[in-house]
């Protein structure tokens, strides 16, 4: 009699929902006598029953087929393979040989563009020597090759008039000259 | 449960078919799962899609046959659990505007007034989540929407039954104290 006027509390009628062995023998003897914390308790249920009922009844269906298409390798790709070491230390020592400037990859434009120009000029002034020791040959050596001029005129230096100084003969005196002589003019051309 | 328990064997031995039948088998009820905890159709089919290529690749990793439901409703926690994160990463990042829900019904043969009930339900479902903590409301959703008992909880989220007793506990508590929504239940009783 006295279980029917202490009724189960709430806390006592959730855990008795909940998990029945947590509570005391007393409040399960009572809930199995009182028919009011009985229906308490089945009222409880029912809706946490039909609360979940409801959610999978209004729960939306998937509108196609949810298997995977393709299908899936069981391969995982493992970073520390002893395979994969040789292409790992590879890439590390081109990164390094990149930061310190070691790989043909840091381009130096300006330093070949110098080099070309260089080369290009000595390319020049090689072929204008070679092509003018073909223009003026000399039984000289190389080393006195540059001695040499193009033509040596006598009379346009003044040193050679004074130390050989050269008469040149009237029209009238050229029949005079001895052959020597007049092939010697002939070769400076001062006779007309 | 003996059928399941072969497919689950079949599949682990490579066999493609006893595979798709246990997806068949669980597609509605992860779907199901993953759907109450984004509310979005089209996002909750691709969560589900991935939870079984999940499935699938780890199929023989599985050690315990029997626990196949515990161990699949786990990879589809965590798959949920990722695609949350992945939106806050991209909701930082400003790519994606929100995490948006989407209680658009798919249905059009339902009646507008079946339609307007399941609005209806899914507005105070949040509003009930919104009282739940966490791991109130993950225990509250597995143990009366996906019917799974406080063992397979307690296995599935890696935590004590007592732990996941008293979240229950907290959880039915905040439920009976949910008045709008006990009267939309006993209102569906009714009707």
């Amino acid at each position: 009699m006295n279980n029917q006027i202490n009724h189960l509390d709430e806390e006592t009628l959730l855990w008795s929902l909940i998990d029945k062995d947590s509570i005391e023998k007393d409040h399960l003897k009572h809930l199995k006598e009182c028919t009011e914390c009985q229906q308490k308790q089945v009222d409880l249920n029912h809706e946490l029953k039909r609360f979940g009922c409801l959610a999978r009844e209004f729960s939306p269906t998937p509108r196609r087929s949810l298997r995977p298409v393709s299908i899936v390798t069981n391969h995982r790709f493992v970073f520390f393979q002893l395979k994969n070491a040789f292409v790992y230390t590879l890439m590390v020592m081109i990164c390094i040989g990149g930061v310190l400037g070691l790989w043909p990859t840091q381009t130096k434009h300006p330093d070949e563009l110098a080099i070309k120009e260089a080369t290009q000029q000595i390319e020049d002034i090689l072929i204008q020597e070679s092509t003018w020791k073909e223009q003026n040959y000399s039984i000289l050596p190389d080393a006195f090759q540059y001695m040499i001029v193009d033509e040596f005129d006598m009379m346009s230096i003044p040193f050679y008039d004074y130390v050989f100084p050269i008469n040149i003969p009237d029209n009238k005196n050229q029949d005079q000259l001895d052959e020597q002589t007049k092939r010697f003019y002939q070769q400076l051309n001062l006779l007309s | 449960m003996n059928q399941i328990l072969g497919w689950v064997e079949q599949a682990q031995a490579g066999n493609r078919l006893a595979l798709n039948h246990l997806i068949d088998y669980y597609q509605n009820d992860i779907f199901r799962l993953v759907y109450y905890r984004i509310h979005h159709q089209s996002e909750a089919e691709d969560v589900t899609q991935d939870v079984f290529v999940q499935v699938i690749k780890r199929i023989r990793s599985l050690k315990d046959r029997t626990r196949f439901k515990p161990w699949l409703y786990q990879i589809a926690l965590n798959r949920v659990r990722d695609y949350y994160r992945k939106k806050r990463i991209l909701f930082f990042m400003g790519t994606t505007t929100d995490i948006e829900s989407d209680t658009k019904l798919e249905n059009s043969d339902e009646t507008f007034e079946k339609e307007i009930f399941k609005k209806e339900f899914v507005q105070l479902l949040k509003s009930l989540s919104k009282d739940f903590s966490k791991w109130e409301r993950e225990i509250f959703l597995l143990k009366y929407i996906d019917d799974m008992d406080v063992k397979d909880i307690s296995q599935i989220l890696g935590k004590n039954e007592n732990t996941v007793k008293t979240h229950l506990y907290r959880a039915v508590g905040k439920f009976k104290k949910h008045k709008s929504l006990r009267e939309f239940i006993q209102r569906g009783d009714h009707e």
